[in-house]
């Protein structure tokens, strides 16, 4: 199941009630089946990050915080909610498979850009539904993905 | 009442226009509207997912939540494929309100987060079919 963890919707209140210094830059990174991500993780070394090489960097592939990165708004008056869809983000494998080896990724996670990979917060997860990899040449996609906030 | 109606009377004072200056023609389902931040795009949730569910093959025994966010997915996708050769990205969309197609009024099925994250499926198949 996709959602927030508790710590990014504290973030989230106090970069906007607060003025709290945003990330310059968020990231989605991959994580392995290992552990599944819930509302009470805080930080990517609470979970497995796939193996980095062949096209994934660890800690994944940075987001700019604009409208290009987050591209569409939806303000859902029918459900009482809001949402906000990612650009796509593409993994292209390049000398060899991704991950380069191990588990494959199951998790995508948003997070911020702490300059230690292992203490970024968690802030939004996604669930890939199965263990994904991708032979050398393919692109893993991670497509229009949303992040909704309900009441 | 058709879309700009619809939007005229849910936002009163503001401006709903079938074609704006300058912005790419909005499908018939979808109109521009303007409030203080900018133009959005409206859609009436009483066109739009009789409509899209139409599209999928979703008949009324068979709505459920999996498939309303199949639906919502595909017009969202919609509106961003039909405004993106015009080089003009679906940057705000509003939804109106209407109860009758709240999630919670219909059944689970395969469950709206599975709907949401696998709508690209269904969305290649109206293509593939002519319907998108």
């Amino acid at each position: 199941m996709p959602g927030w963890t508790n710590k990014g919707k504290m973030r989230a209140l106090a970069v906007w009630l607060r003025a709290a210094t945003p990330p310059t830059n968020l990231f989605i990174a991959l994580f392995t089946n290992a552990a599944a991500p819930n509302p009470d993780t805080n930080i990517v070394g609470d979970l497995t990050q796939i193996a980095a090489g062949n096209g994934y960097s660890s800690g994944g592939a940075s987001l700019n915080r604009n409208s290009t990165d987050f591209d569409t708004l939806t303000e859902d008056d029918t459900n009482d909610r809001g949402l906000v869809q990612l650009k796509d983000i593409v993994f292209t494998a390049s000398g060899g498979p991704i991950p380069a080896s191990g588990s494959g990724a199951r998790y995508a996670a948003m997070t911020d850009d702490n300059a230690t990979v292992g203490s970024r917060e968690i802030y939004t997860f996604w669930d890939l539904s199965s263990d994904r990899t991708v032979s050398d040449g393919q692109s893993l996609t991670l497509q229009d993905f949303e992040i909704r906030l309900t009441e | 009442m058709n879309i700009i109606e619809r939007v005229q009377r849910a936002f009163a004072g503001e401006k709903p226009r079938p074609t704006v200056e300058g912005m790419p023609e909005l499908p018939e389902w979808a109109a521009w509207a303007e409030d203080e931040d900018g133009l959005y795009v409206a859609v009436d949730p009483n066109v739009v997912y009789p409509m899209w569910l139409d599209k999928l093959g979703v008949g009324k025994a068979a709505r459920t939540q999996y498939w309303l966010e199949v639906a919502r997915r595909c017009f969202t996708e919609a509106l961003k494929e039909r405004l993106a050769p015009s080089g003009v990205p679906l940057e705000r969309l509003r939804i109106l309100k209407g109860e009758a197609w709240r999630l919670v009024n219909f059944p689970a099925g395969e469950g709206e987060q599975a709907g949401s994250l696998g709508f690209r499926t269904h969305w290649l198949r109206l293509k593939r079919e002519g319907k998108a």
